[in-house]
């Protein structure tokens, strides 16, 4: 790699023109020059319908879109882009995960998810769960944030019909053993629906050596634009599900009295998608595939070791979430201090974290707390910032300690 | 107004709470719950003939949220129980002397919320 972190930050016009010092790229990240260039290009000079139009510029809008479907394929390395659907976000993702699961369950089924799950996650299995009239079960996390992978395999059995669970976690930033957890999953015949939302552009994913039957992201936390999301499905449950919206684009022939689906993935992409949001996912991930997915991923480590060293020297800080395997996401409480006022003041001094249960109520709470201030951090992110925010965090101890 | 929601006053305040304790003799009480970010303000109020005697607060939040609380009864200690219910958010923030961002109004608010249900019920 030819190119050094301080000149990658550059790439990110927000952080060069203002003072900002953004450390909530858990929550979406920063969009870099040649992401927003794609869009501006897009809508400047390759605007058209897809799949629609016999003339040029409809057509390579056409093939600006599938190759962008092939570039996602190849980055989580999918067999092939019939496998990627795209979505609004992870969290249509997950939902239509369980849409497309409805009719593989039976009362009285089992589904198993942990504890640690985003809302996004969670929600749509206890709605499943209602109407089918199934059981969930949640897997607790322990003491240092890793999912207790004993209690995960007892809590398995014959009824097990899915288990779904996050790669990495947005509030402890634990990496998930996906490995086993796949592979215990599958020996039990469960399908498996993988979060993803904080991992993809973070660490290396692989849909085709995890085994997992679904698999669920964001573009905009990976350096994309919003309202673009994806949904792997594996090839061979795509042929078989019927799919969730119907209108234009799924259907490959249609009478009054029938309709033949479309091929794949178009049976799943109803209506006109999100082209530019395609065509600026695939300019991140070629910035993303520029770097280096393995050079992201020891940037963020030295990042995360670097925040983590110096809030355990501040005797008041709690950290939540210690497991070695873990990304650069970062939750802790002040002694005496509420996140909210740490996050308000903090924005005082033109540092952005999130505060809050972060969309992970049951999680925050079986850490036994109600709120918890997060830092995440990124490859643009640099020592400097680091610094700030301890700068800031002492004064705010300081200022607001009892007396 | 001030557009430092910390300003001095206001950790003054919060470094020394007059109303926060449980006054044994409350003829209402009302807990007051933010779902959002856990702040809890619990109401203890002493009427008589539609006249608030006594009130005192206890909780768990944000500053912001044990500030309102905190504010709020000693502005309501001797008033009518009728001007409480009809007293606006306007009002407290005067009291403050802040002026909250957006996320941070629903803070202030909790402690407000919380004494009218108790004055309506
Ligand atoms: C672990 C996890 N899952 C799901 C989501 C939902 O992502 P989105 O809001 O983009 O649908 C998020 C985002 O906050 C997340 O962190």
């Amino acid at each position: 790699m030819n190119r050094d972190w301080a000149n990658i930050r550059k790439d990110f016009p927000i952080l060069n023109d203002t003072s900002h010092v953004y450390l909530d790229s858990a929550a979406t990240s920063q969009k870099p020059q040649s992401v927003i260039n794609a869009i501006t290009k897009y809508y400047t000079n390759q605007n058209a319908n897809i799949h629609r139009g016999i003339y040029s510029l409809s057509e390579e809008a056409t093939m600006l879109y599938i190759a962008s479907k092939e570039a996602t394929a190849s980055f989580i390395n999918a067999s092939s882009y019939r496998s990627i659907i795209y979505t609004r976000n992870a969290t249509e993702g997950l939902n239509m995960s369980a849409l497309l699961l409805e009719n593989e369950l039976e009362e009285g089924d089992e589904i198993v998810t942990t504890v640690m799950e985003h809302h996004s996650n969670l929600i749509p299995w206890m709605k499943l769960a209602q109407r089918k009239k199934c059981k969930i079960t949640y897997v607790k996390v322990n003491e240092i944030g890793e999912i207790d992978m004993e209690e995960f395999k007892n809590s398995l059995n014959s009824k097990t019909k899915i288990v779904a669970f996050s790669h990495i976690s947005n509030v402890l930033g634990t990496i998930n053993p996906i490995d086993d957890i796949c592979q215990i999953a599958k020996r039990n015949g469960a399908y498996i629906v993988i979060d993803g939302a904080q991992a993809v552009g973070h660490i290396p994913v692989d849909v085709g050596k995890y085994d997992c039957d679904f698999y669920a992201f964001s573009s905009h936390k990976m350096f994309g634009p919003t309202g673009l999301g994806v949904l792997y499905i594996k090839e061979e449950l795509l042929d078989r599900f019927d799919p969730i919206f119907y209108g234009g684009e799924m259907v490959s022939h249609v009478a009054l009295d029938e309709f033949k689906y479309n091929e794949l993935p178009w049976k799943f992409e109803a209506g006109t998608p999100h082209i530019a949001g395609g065509i600026a996912l695939h300019a991140a991930i070629i910035y993303l595939q520029e770097i280096g997915i393995e050079n992201i991923e020891k940037r963020n480590l030295q990042l995360l070791q670097i925040l983590q060293t110096q809030l355990q020297d501040l005797p008041y800080i709690k950290m939540y979430g210690t497991s070695p395997q873990k990304s650069s996401v970062v939750s802790f409480t002040m002694d005496g201090v509420h996140s909210h006022d740490i996050a308000s003041l903090l924005d005082r001094d033109h540092i952005c974290i999130r505060a809050g249960n972060h969309c992970a109520e049951p999680l925050v709470h079986s850490l036994s707390c109600n709120s918890l201030a997060r830092v995440s951090l990124h490859i643009y992110n640099n020592e400097e910032d680091i610094q700030k925010l301890l700068i800031s965090l002492k004064n705010i101890y300081h200022k607001l300690k009892n007396g | 107004m001030d557009d430092d929601m910390y300003r001095q006053y206001i950790l003054d305040v919060y470094h020394h709470m007059q109303h926060k304790y449980i006054i044994d003799n409350a003829t209402h009480t009302y807990t007051g719950f933010n779902a959002s970010c856990g702040d809890q303000v619990k109401i203890f109020l002493h009427a008589e003939d539609g006249i608030i005697q006594d009130i005192s607060f206890t909780g768990e939040g944000c500053l912001l949220s044990q500030v309102s609380a905190e504010m709020i009864c000693a502005f309501a200690k001797g008033k009518r129980m009728k001007e409480i219910e009809e007293m606006h958010l306007d009002t407290l923030l005067d009291i403050l002397g802040i002026h909250p961002t957006p996320t941070r109004l629903k803070c202030i608010e909790l402690a407000l919320v919380t004494l009218k249900k108790i004055s309506t019920d």
